[in-house]
């Protein structure tokens, strides 16, 4: 065994283990966490007695690579001029690289930043087949975190086509497996189910019920048809859903029916905030956050993360085409791209500026602490602003203080747009976060929903991704400031700031499949479309090229 | 199966000209390859290049081993105030090296098509558009108007590879889809005659007349309305029609005008119906060092590593000013997919990244040969619309460096590096 580093009189959160903030000394060596071991004393001692001690930090909803935020970084010409990053003295010290951006921060950037919160792992959502290979290159230059992929499945026409002839469950699922390991996903998702589809053919929307333009599939099918195939398959993450009608007044009883439809199957609702509202009030707005908050509670098979909104300027980076043309009209600065991509799926980036005195802005922010705050079971809900979507993730310090410090919470209300503090619950709710449960909805919760057996805890055996945060009443500056971060072993941040640059791996899954699927989706590439399957498919060694693959086995969904 | 069979290579990327065609068959053929199938005037030309006996690293002219060219280029750059990375006509990988080198050196970063690219930012990046990819375009457009020069000469299988008249996803009896053209030359073909120097004018009128906002006859200046009548009804009409563009044909005043009018008829029309704008580009990989750029440095190419960070200027970084005015001192031009060398014409000390035996306009300072990415080594580009990047193979055993390679070295042969 090589050097063994001892952190030393730490409090330790680390929910997975049932350790809530006991003093105790933590061991790791070659990377990985051991023990304490016997006799020989550690080579490296470290005192972080009175400090809070977690395992590094893992954002399961954040765009962060790929097409769309490229897209994104374009547009945001401002964003890049006005956060600069650059980092003195460049490849002389460290291997630091210059970038810049908030809202659509530079790779380098993105994983410093990432890393200088005391996150170890980020998992980009959204990546549409066709763009596989390019945001796989794209978390290549990524630094200092591990990463990994959803693939966006179910409005790509291939799969539409099978369901609309009848495909057996088999031969679905062996499209799904087939699809995750020639793009290296390690989860499935599905955006706006079929409505993707739909507006390529000039549908401007398309409700959980409604059967699609040409192929006559309703949203239902094509998210009872996903989540099952992923059950059968095993894949841990379950079917990650953004649902229909995003944004729209009333949208909540979409969701209260995308969650009876999977009727005991494990589903992932991402960014509730934006699926949880009402046609109440004057202004026909209002939030239903108290009825998803109850569904959710009482629905055991259905885990969630929130998509805060905060507020200031950003970019709305999504795969939803239908929507974000319809949110064009919002559109500050006055610009907006969509795009239909390559029979698979598509993307639309609306710049956005959420305001506090704005009625709709300030309620979606209320709405988002309200399901925080009364969906009870931590281990189901995960923190994010579905960066940059509802904000940039470098709020989350922000974010936190507001879970966790009701006073504060309180303070926050009182400056927002006064009708919509008066139509939220939110000033009447009492809980606070307790330290226990940000570990857990920002480690322990996402590690378990995807599978990630040796991330975000702190037993023996587990990577030595960790956080050591000086314990600040101001939680705000307490997470943005962490006093040591280390991942895989080595020391990366001391105070705040990153002083090493490291490469850190991507998660896969590798669900089997029947090879027979192999000829027939060769076929359709080589007759429909413009690449041909065997250049479509990305081999293991360009994924690990740049850092570890990490390849989990298909264990079944913790929610099943 | 015979001999000659097993040789061939079989759904082989090209990378030159942007259209990202992966289908080709190719076999050896005199130490450089004959294209089988799928091929094209480009293809065929570029694959056909044969490595040459004199293959080696020049100083001045001179042939040196290969460390002595890699030291000569690091003490030219360690010399320089102002050095400028330029050319990129590079895979990924040695896109990624260039810019690091220019981090390293404080170094302005230009593609030689970056004007191209930048006659499309008035439409990508101020006001956005509505963009589609080409296996959209092959099963859903029903309508393909193509504005300014005929996109088939820069890209020969555009038509049967994204227009074929075939069956498609959606449509079992195949697809009628008319090919329109307002440019040079397009009334012989049925479309709208018109000299680049107008375009603006015939974009701005289709626009109007879409928009039923018929322009004053004086306003009209001597076109005949009719057949932009005939147009907007046919567009009107179509369930997915395309307007594409290749903004690198469009070397003329207000080509970025053109492209944004465009890109405006665009959204006009998906206030009912769909279209989609086809904005075709990207030969020598400049959508993909535009894609690097973008998520490295936060900018679309013209970019400078300064002390204070990444400053973007596409006029001031612009590679024919930076060497006419004196700012830039150095040269280093990347040249590994191209056919042939368009080294600019500078006195400053000039590296050159090409494949051996292109011939040169002139001799310059150091001459690094490289292999070509997806003939000589693997590598990764990207196609014209900017979503899909393919995989380039090795096809022969050369003892070329990439230019990834080949700029490590000199990177660690500055002062002061680690290594
Ligand atoms: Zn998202």
């Amino acid at each position: 065994m090589s050097a063994v580093t001892a952190l030393r009189g730490g409090r330790i959160f680390d929910p997975a283990q049932g350790r809530a903030g006991d003093g105790a000394d933590l061991f790791f060596a070659d990377g990985r966490i051991i023990s304490a071991p016997h006799g020989s004393p550690a080579a490296r001692d470290i005192d972080v007695s009175g400090k809070v001690v977690m395992a590094g930090g893992i954002d399961m909803h954040s765009h962060i690579a790929g097409g769309k935020v490229n897209i994104a970084r374009s547009l945001m010409i401002a964003d890049q001029r006005e956060n600069p990053d650059a980092r003195a003295g460049g490849l002389r010290s460290g291997g630091l690289r210059s970038g810049g951006g908030r809202a659509g921060p530079t790779t380098f950037t993105t994983g410093y930043r990432y890393a200088e919160l005391g996150y170890t792992a980020v998992f980009e959502p959204a990546m549409v087949p066709a763009n596989a290979r390019h945001a796989h290159a794209e978390l290549a230059d990524t630094p200092m975190i591990d990463k990994g992929c959803y693939v966006m499945l179910g409005n790509d026409d291939c799969f539409l086509r099978l369901l609309a002839r009848g495909a057996a469950a088999s031969e679905l699922a062996d499209y799904v497996a087939w699809m995750m390991r020639a793009t290296q996903a390690i989860a499935v998702k599905v955006v706006n189910p079929g409505g993707i589809s739909a507006f390529k053919f000039n549908g401007r929307s398309l409700h959980f019920d409604d059967p699609s333009p040409f192929y006559e599939i309703t949203p239902r099918r094509i998210v009872t048809a996903l989540a099952t195939a992923l059950r059968d398959l095993g894949v841990v993450h379950p079917l990650h859903i953004h649902a229909n009608d995003l944004g729209l007044p009333g949208n909540v009883e979409t969701t209260l029916a995308t969650i009876a439809a999977a009727d005991g199957l494990p589903i992932h609702l991402t960014h509730l905030q934006f699926h949880s509202y009402g046609t109440e009030g004057d202004r026909r707005f209002s939030s239903a956050a108290a009825r998803i908050a109850e569904a959710v509670n009482r629905s055991r098979h259905v885990s969630v993360d929130i998509g805060q909104v905060m507020f200031g300027q950003t970019v709305t980076a999504s795969g939803d085409t239908m929507s974000q043309y319809r949110n064009r009209r919002f559109a500050s600065p006055k610009k907006w791209v969509c795009m239909d991509i390559e029979c698979d799926g598509g993307c639309g980036l609306v710049p956005f500026r959420y305001r506090d005195q704005n009625f709709v802005n300030a309620l979606q922010w209320a709405i988002g602490l309200e399901l925080f705050l009364l969906i009870e079971d931590p281990w189901r809900v995960f923190l994010t602003t579905d960066h940059p979507n509802g904000a940039p993730f470098t709020t989350y310090p922000h974010l936190i203080r507001l879970l966790m410090d009701k006073g504060f919470r309180d303070s926050m209300l009182a400056t927002i747009h006064p009708e919509a503090a008066a139509a939220s619950t939110l000033g009447s709710i009492r809980r606070e976060y307790s330290l226990d449960e940000i570990a857990i909805i920002t480690r322990a919760g996402p590690a378990r929903i995807l599978g990630l057996a040796d991330r975000g805890h702190l037993g023996a055996g587990a990577a030595a991704d960790i956080t050591v945060l000086a314990d600040d009443p101001d939680r705000e500056a307490m997470f943005s400031r962490p006093a040591l971060v280390f991942k895989d072993g080595t020391q990366v941040v001391r105070d705040g700031r990153v002083i090493a640059s490291v490469q850190g791996g991507t998660h896969v899954t590798e669900p089997a499949y029947d090879r027979a699927i192999e000829s027939r989706i060769d076929s359709f590439f080589a007759e429909n479309l413009t690449v041909r399957a065997g250049n479509f498919r990305i081999s293991d060694d360009q994924v690990a090229e740049s850092g570890p693959r990490f390849a989990h086995p298909c264990a079944g969904s913790a929610l099943a | 199966m015979t001999v000659t069979e097993d040789a061939r290579h079989r759904e082989v990327v090209c990378p030159f000209c942007g259209l990202g065609c992966d289908d080709l068959t190719l076999s050896p053929a005199g130490g450089g390859f004959a294209v089988d199938a799928g091929g094209c005037p480009i293809s065929a030309a570029r694959f056909a290049l044969v490595v040459p006996p004199a293959a080696g690293a020049r100083v001045a002219g001179a042939e040196v081993a290969p460390g002595q060219a890699i030291a000569r280029a690091a003490a030219l750059l360690a010399a320089s105030r102002l050095p400028l990375v330029g050319g990129l006509a590079a895979d990924r990988a040695g896109l990624s090296a260039a810019l690091a080198l220019a981090e390293r050196t404080g170094a302005v970063v230009d593609h030689s098509g970056a004007a191209a690219l930048h006659r499309n930012l008035p439409a990508a990046r101020e006001t956005g558009w509505m963009v589609t990819t080409l296996s959209e375009v092959r099963n859903r457009c029903d309508l393909f108007l193509a504005l300014g020069p005929d996109p088939a000469t820069a890209f020969p299988r555009l038509a049967e590879r994204a227009l074929p008249v075939a069956p498609t996803l959606f449509s079992a009896v195949p697809l009628a889809r008319p090919r329109l053209r307002i440019g040079p030359g397009a009334g012989a073909e049925g479309g709208i005659e018109c000299p680049p120097g107008r375009l603006l004018e015939a974009v701005t009128l289709l626009r109007a007349v879409l928009g039923g906002r018929l322009p004053p006859s004086a306003a009209r200046a001597g076109w005949d309305l009719a057949p932009f009548e005939t147009l907007t009804e046919r567009l009107r009409a179509a369930t997915y029609p395309v307007l594409a563009w290749n903004a690198g044909a469009m070397d003329f005043p207000g080509a970025d005008l053109v492209i944004l009018g465009a890109s405006e008829i665009v959204r006009d029309l998906n206030e009912k119906g769909r279209a989609a704008a086809l904005p075709l580009g990207g030969a020598e990989n400049l959508v993909g060092a535009a894609q690097i750029a973008l998520w490295q440095a936060g900018y679309p190419l013209r970019h400078a590593y300064g002390p204070g960070g990444i400053e973007h200027d596409p006029r001031r970084f612009e590679t024919a000013r930076l060497l006419s005015s004196g700012e830039a001192d150095a040269l280093v031009w990347i040249a590994a997919l191209r056919g042939e060398v368009t080294l600019p014409e500078t006195a400053v000390p000039t590296i050159l990244l090409a494949p051996p035996g292109l011939s040169l306009p002139r001799e310059p300072d150091v001459f690094l040969p490289v292999g070509t990415p997806g003939i000589d080594h693997a590598g990764l580009v990207f196609r014209s619309d900017g979503v899909v990047s393919l995989p380039l193979r090795r096809l022969r055993e050369t003892a070329l460096p990439s230019v990834a390679q080949t700029l490590a070295a000199v990177i660690a042969a500055l002062p002061g590096a680690s290594s």
